[in-house]
């Protein structure tokens, strides 16, 4: 019986251990959240960036402003992920309904995934109450976001994919900028025979994106925007002439040495270094990296980088590029104040921030600001001339459509290991069309 | 205390806190895993019924068939490399070699190191640009073998089943090891009056002594290269274009990078069924005298 006694009090000890546990991290969590709404309302915010990327300094320094002083109360709380593990991290929260209030996210498929869902609140009545705000934004941005005719999404900037160049490195060779393809090509190999690698690129499975944004560049370039329309719609294949033609010409590229040895095995902040450091003479990424680019802190050559819009193989598609919306954010359904979260994206989007992310840190804003010159860096300037002069932008296939963009970089990355591009191409098409 | 033990109410009462929590992370999430395999479902815009449509979706999909394939290739690689590789090991130590503590140690010690630093370890050594391996090669006059071995299609999974193959033989190792530790000494005292050779001793005593671990190690390896993550995750996230994918990285693929739930749910459930299957199968194939 005395024994019987001590096991019951020992499982009762235990039971009490468990629940002691559990109701620990109870109170420490009401704690934490009962400090801070003490004071003030908070939302929290994901955002796509990683210390290293210098633009996130500009993103907080919007934050600090609002957060020391807004009509609404609230504080909003940021929460930086690097954009390796953005996707992976926001659809996990998205389907265990742990959102954040306010998110990051890329425009048409990326977003409508989640406004199917309805995760995402409808901005459209916010819009046309402030039809000043609804205004300042370029045309066809807001159109990117809109799904059956309402607005889910914010557009903060624009962006496209350009060739940044080292203009030391070009001087000293006495090269010119390319106008057409076959003048690029005149660059690269006279590049090569002075011993520098042309063009820096990566192609590991998380930077697949990098490969498969110039293979499609050179398909904007072939075929111009009507191939990519016709991907979007249905109405063309993934293994149209052009794409695989595109793939063709990048793989001569890849044979002649274009691109640093082993490029298939470096990653994407490998090969931004390599050109940095000035290794190669040029590097194909987005407009979002000028300011990893144009700051002396983080790149040697800052002062040597200037870029061009990639030329187009066929002279009747020139001027369409890889290009976007950038930094969209969206409200999700998860916001108790969507008031405060508005009133918090038309503070980012005024023209005073706008203005600041541009000078300071070379983001191009999808709001139509008056443009002072004089405070513009050098590459900024030579970015947005290359954006003015586009006729058409063809958002990057995994924004367009997640499935699909996510098998088209990876079988691009498959191209840049040497695999048959019809080969290639006909098996995305079959996966197209076995995934409708 | 024996008549507690034996009252089973008592039984079940000591079971049920460890039951419990058992069924909250182990057999619900099953349950529901199974329950969702039959849903087209991103988990946000509801659930769509669809029968057996994600287990057809599957056997149609050409990467899945490869990805199944590189598990297979990856129980057959590990079993042929880890079952006689772990035991000429474990035998060189238990025969007291000189240092065989110090090589038990030396055996053991990748197993204990954690996955990812493991893989991201490799992936420098495999490094094209500057990779031990290539350097080695270049420096034994092979420099024409160096290439980019993960960005390589035909070789990236046998470069990762090679680590793999390193990381784990000294698991087994020591599995094996403690099995012939427990082998009563008078058998080989008894043998040696007799005679026999060490390769007589391996083959009738120590052999048929551990065949009974040696089925739980086996069970191990199957199971453990069927739902092989870790490596592959940190050393080729599945690439390049799908040929190192197996069906553990497909399943992450296809739920956090493409939203299908429903379809990573259903290659979650073929996971189980085969794990399950190759017990049942390493049971048959080892089934000793004292279990039938």
């Amino acid at each position: 019986m005395k024994k019987r006694m001590v096991m019951l009090l020992l499982t009762g000890v235990m039971c009490i251990g468990l629940l002691s546990g559990c109701g620990k991290s109870n109170a420490d969590e009401d704690g934490s959240s009962d400090g801070k709404s003490d004071d003030t309302e908070v939302l929290t915010m994901m955002l796509n960036g990683a210390d290293s990327d210098v633009y996130v300094e500009g993103y907080r320094k919007i934050i600090d402003a609002f957060n020391a002083d807004n009509e609404y109360g609230v504080t909003i709380e940021p929460e930086f992920v690097s954009n390796s593990d953005y996707k992976t991290k926001l659809t996990t929260m998205m389907a265990s309904d742990s959102e954040p209030d306010i998110i990051f996210t890329w425009e048409l498929g990326y977003l409508e995934n989640f406004v199917d869902g309805d995760k995402i609140t409808n901005l459209s009545e916010y819009l046309d109450k402030d039809s000043a705000w609804k205004d300042s934004f370029n045309s066809g941005t807001l159109e990117q976001e809109t799904y059956d005719g309402d607005v889910y999404g914010i557009p903060t900037a624009q962006c496209m994919a350009v060739m940044y160049y080292n203009k030391k490195i070009f001087a000293d060779n006495n090269l010119e900028v390319p106008t057409t393809y076959e003048e690029y090509r005149i660059v690269c190999d006279s590049l090569l025979e002075k011993g520098i690698t042309p063009v820096a690129l990566a192609s590991t499975a998380d930077d697949a994106w990098l490969v498969s944004q110039y293979i499609q560049q050179l398909s904007d370039g072939i075929a111009g925007y009507d191939l990519f329309d016709g991907l979007k719609n249905d109405t063309a294949k993934w293994n149209d002439d052009a794409m695989v033609q595109a793939a063709e010409l990048f793989q001569e590229e890849v044979e002649k040495g274009y691109f640093e040895e082993g490029f298939t095995g470096v990653s994407g902040s490998e090969a931004e270094a390599l050109f940095q450091t000035g290794q190669t003479a040029m590097y194909f990424n987005g407009s979002w990296e000028i300011s990893n680019l144009d700051n002396p802190d983080v790149c040697q050559e800052a002062e040597n980088i200037s870029c061009f819009a990639m030329p187009s193989v066929e002279a009747d598609h020139a001027n369409v590029s890889v290009g976007s919306l950038d930094n969209s954010y969206a409200v999700t359904t998860n916001c108790k104040n969507v008031e405060a979260a508005v009133g918090f994206l038309k503070y980012w989007t005024n023209e005073e921030n706008a203005s600041m992310l541009l000078y300071d840190y070379g983001r191009m804003p999808a709001t139509a600001i008056e443009l002072d010159d004089s405070k513009l860096s050098s590459l900024s300037k030579d970015t947005i001339t290359c954006f003015e002069a586009q006729e058409a932008l063809t958002p990057w296939f995994d924004r367009m459509d997640t499935d699909l963009g996510n098998e088209f970089n990876n079988s691009s990355i498959a191209i840049a290991n040497g695999d048959d591009p019809a080969e290639i191409f006909d098996a995305l098409q079959e996966y197209a069309e076995a995934n409708k | 205390m024996n008549k507690v033990m034996g009252n089973k109410k008592t039984i079940a009462l000591f079971v049920l806190p460890a039951f419990i929590i058992y069924a909250i992370f182990a057999l619900f999430p099953i349950a529901y895993n199974i329950y969702m395999s039959l849903f087209n479902t991103d988990l946000m815009s509801g659930m769509n019924f669809i029968g057996f449509g994600n287990y057809t979706g599957l056997f149609k999909d050409r990467t899945f068939r490869h990805a199944l394939s590189n598990n297979i290739f990856m129980v057959f690689g590990s079993l042929i490399a880890h079952m006689p590789l772990a035991m000429f090991f474990a035998n060189a130590i238990y025969k007291k070699i000189k240092g065989s503590a110090f090589f038990q140690t030396v055996f053991f010690l990748p197993s204990v190191i954690c996955g990812v630093a493991v893989g991201l370890t490799w992936t420098f050594i495999y490094n094209g640009n500057y990779g031990l391996l290539n350097a080695f090669l270049k420096f034994i006059g092979l420099g024409d073998l160096s290439q980019v071995w993960l960005a390589n299609k035909d070789l990236a999974m046998f470069c990762i089943i090679i680590v793999i193959m390193w990381q784990y033989v000294g698991y087994h190792m020591v599995i094996q090891l403690a099995a012939m530790r427990n082998i009563d000494a008078s058998f080989y005292e008894a043998a040696e009056i007799d005679g026999a050779t060490g390769w007589q001793q391996f083959k009738y005593i120590t052999f048929p002594m551990i065949k009974p671990i040696l089925k739980v190690d086996a069970v191990l390896i199957i199971t453990g290269s069927l739902k092989y993550y870790d490596l592959v995750a940190v050393m080729t996230s599945g690439g390049p274009n799908h040929a190192t994918e197996v069906m553990s990285t497909y399943m992450y693929y296809q739920a956090f990078n493409v939203l299908k739930y429903g379809y990573a749910s259903a290659i979650g459930v073929i996971l189980m069924a085969l794990c399950i299957m190759s017990v049942g199968i390493s049971n048959t194939v080892f089934r000793t005298e004292n279990d039938v």
